[in-house]
């Protein structure tokens, strides 16, 4: 089976000449789970940001970024754009900044779909209403018509998670979409993203530095350090005893704070 | 009008406020429900009572400009001439209503002008290319540095004196600081998560700018442009009492202040009316101001 997303050679590089990734490559089916770990700092973000050319002004990346046999790094802007959002889609951290704080959230989810999909006026509000009743936001009325922050974050990431599949993307980055809410809501999101990927079947990319997290949605694992892929495996192998030294390091860390299952993957 | 309203507003709100109001959202009633702040209800009443004179002067005033009338020159306030007339005859009153109508245009089209320059040249520092950024604001410096009179001289040798010639030297001159303003905002806006998003999700730049950026930096600069507006008014009586400003038989307060400085000691309100009139207009922009600030600045505000 051929990847969906491919990341070969992917390396950034600061406009000092400092590298931030370095060499990285990585590999994504079709459906297909994908944990991104590693410590702060060690390029998993910017990683995600990369692959939909977001990177902040002044870095450059080269290697390449596959999706269908297409390189994304080298698309010209137009095709680019319909890319993101329409092929692969993101969600961010901190739900509050990603969300414009002038604009309702009825408004927010309906300019994909007006981007993409072409919807206008009720087909738009209709659709954006079934999008919200798909991520659980009950009171979808209420919901549509306020404003970020007037919702929680839970509420809030969930219209962030609505937005991102709007456009019936194939694929779905979610940059430690669950590191800012408080361990409950944590658990329900993660709850909602594990059923949203098996309805939708959408493809995972899933960055965190949380292991039981990564354990619990995501099917292979990729492991990074200092801008490098330390190890790409399953997540079972690597709860098992991963083979990069560094690995085994992290599952043994995270085993003595959490309760990590000693075999993983999605239940 | 809406202070009675709201004076009884703030006690309901106290009680419904944690039940979120039902229905539509709480925050975008209670919102409404705030009480004005006083110096947006006074600037908006001065400069509603300017426009409102410059607005009936322009179908109809007590004389006509030119009407030297009875040839009763350098006369008091009376019946028939509410503010007096000047030193041929013509009635003060009409003048000053022209003169009321002459400011806010020229006011209003300078904010409009110093705006669309100042925003686009600020869009387009903040939000593109380093160098574009440099050479816009090298510019916007050297326009900062160049006094408003001096850039309307070399208007008016060019363009003669008119209105127009002092709308486009008020608002090429004013544009320089909406540019700045602009440019500030955009450039923190655009670091913003929301914006990044926007570009994850395929909006293209112009798209990003006009969604986002526009919306989030627009409060700031309504609030620059009516502190700019109270500038035009000022710059606007000081051009035309050069001179420099709309030529006779038009009015307006700086003329007007000019012509009666000669005769002052015998007929005093020829200077004293043009001068309130200044005041008030001036008086008026800079508390509406001050008042859209306080209301959209979200550190002055204490809900959030």
């Amino acid at each position: 089976m051929t990847a969906l997303l491919s990341v070969e050679d992917l390396t950034v590089t600061t406009s000092t000449g400092r590298r931030i990734l370095d060499g990285v490559s990585w590999s994504l089916d079709a459906g297909g789970r994908l944990g991104v770990v590693g410590e702060s700092g060690s390029g998993k973000s910017m990683t995600a940001l990369a692959v939909l050319g977001l990177l902040p002004e002044g870095m450059r990346a080269t290697g390449r970024v596959l999706l269908d046999g297409e390189d994304l790094l080298t698309l010209p802007p137009r095709r680019l754009a319909k890319a993101r959002g329409g092929q692969v889609a993101m969600v961010f951290q901190e739900p509050l900044t990603a969300l414009d704080p002038l604009m309702t959230v009825g408004r927010q989810i309906t300019g994909p779909l007006r981007l993409h999909r072409g919807l206008r006026g009720g087909a738009a509000r209709d659709e954006a209403a079934r999008l919200a009743r798909l991520v659980h936001l009950d009171d979808t009325e209420r919901i549509l018509g306020s404003y970020p922050w007037q919702l929680s974050g839970g509420q809030r990431q969930r219209v962030a998670l609505a937005m991102a599949l709007a456009c019936e993307p194939r694929v779905l980055l979610a940059d430690e979409p669950t590191t800012a809410l408080d361990v409950t809501v944590q658990a329900e999101v993660l709850d909602l993203l594990d059923d949203l990927v098996d309805r939708t079947g959408v493809a995972l990319v899933f960055v965190t530095h949380d292991l039981p997290v990564v354990a619990r949605v995501a099917r292979d694992l990729v492991v990074m350090r200092d801008g490098r892929v330390v190890e790409h495996t399953s997540v079972g192998a690597a709860l098992a005893g991963g083979e990069a030294a560094y690995t085994r390091e992290l599952v043994g860390a995270a085993r003595a704070v959490t309760g990590l299952p000693t075999s993983g993957g999605p239940r | 009008m809406t202070g009675e309203l709201t004076t009884t507003t703030p006690v309901a709100r106290g009680v419904e406020a944690p039940a979120a109001a039902p229905g539509r959202p709480g925050g975008a009633r209670s919102r409404g429900a705030r009480r004005l702040p006083p110096s947006l209800v006074v600037g908006a009443a001065l400069v509603g009572f300017v426009a409102l004179v410059g607005l009936v002067s322009l179908f109809w005033t007590p004389y006509a400009l030119d009407d030297t009338g009875t040839g009763e020159r350098l006369a008091g306030p009376s019946a028939a001439h509410w503010g007096g007339t000047d030193r041929l005859g013509r009635d003060l009153l009409s003048q000053l209503m022209t003169g009321a109508g002459n400011a806010l245009i020229v006011a209003a089209a300078s904010m409009l002008v110093a705006g669309v320059l100042g925003v686009a040249v600020g869009v387009l520092a903040g939000a593109t290319r380093r160098w574009v950024d440099v050479t816009l604001l090298s510019g916007v410096d050297l326009l900062i540095a160049f006094p408003t009179l001096l850039l309307a001289m070399l208007i008016v040798t060019v363009r003669g004196a008119s209105l127009s010639s002092a709308i486009w030297a008020i608002g090429i001159s004013g544009s320089a600081v909406i540019a700045r303003v602009t440019r500030v905002n955009v450039a923190r806006v655009l670091r913003e998560d929301y914006v990044t998003a926007a570009h994850a999700s395929g909006t293209g730049w112009w798209g990003t700018v006009l969604r986002h950026v526009v919306p989030n930096v627009w409060p700031t600069l309504l609030v620059q442009l009516m502190l700019l507006g109270g500038g035009a008014v000022l710059a606007e009586a000081s051009l035309s009492y050069l001179g420099l400003g709309a030529p006779p038989p038009n009015a307006s307060w700086g003329r007007l202040l000019q012509e009666a400085q000669s005769t002052m000691l015998v007929q005093p309100w020829g200077a004293i009316l043009p001068g309130v009139a200044i005041v008030v207009a001036v008086l008026g922009l800079n508390l509406l101001g001050d008042g859209i600030r306080e209301r959209t600045d979200p550190n002055l505000r204490g809900d959030r």
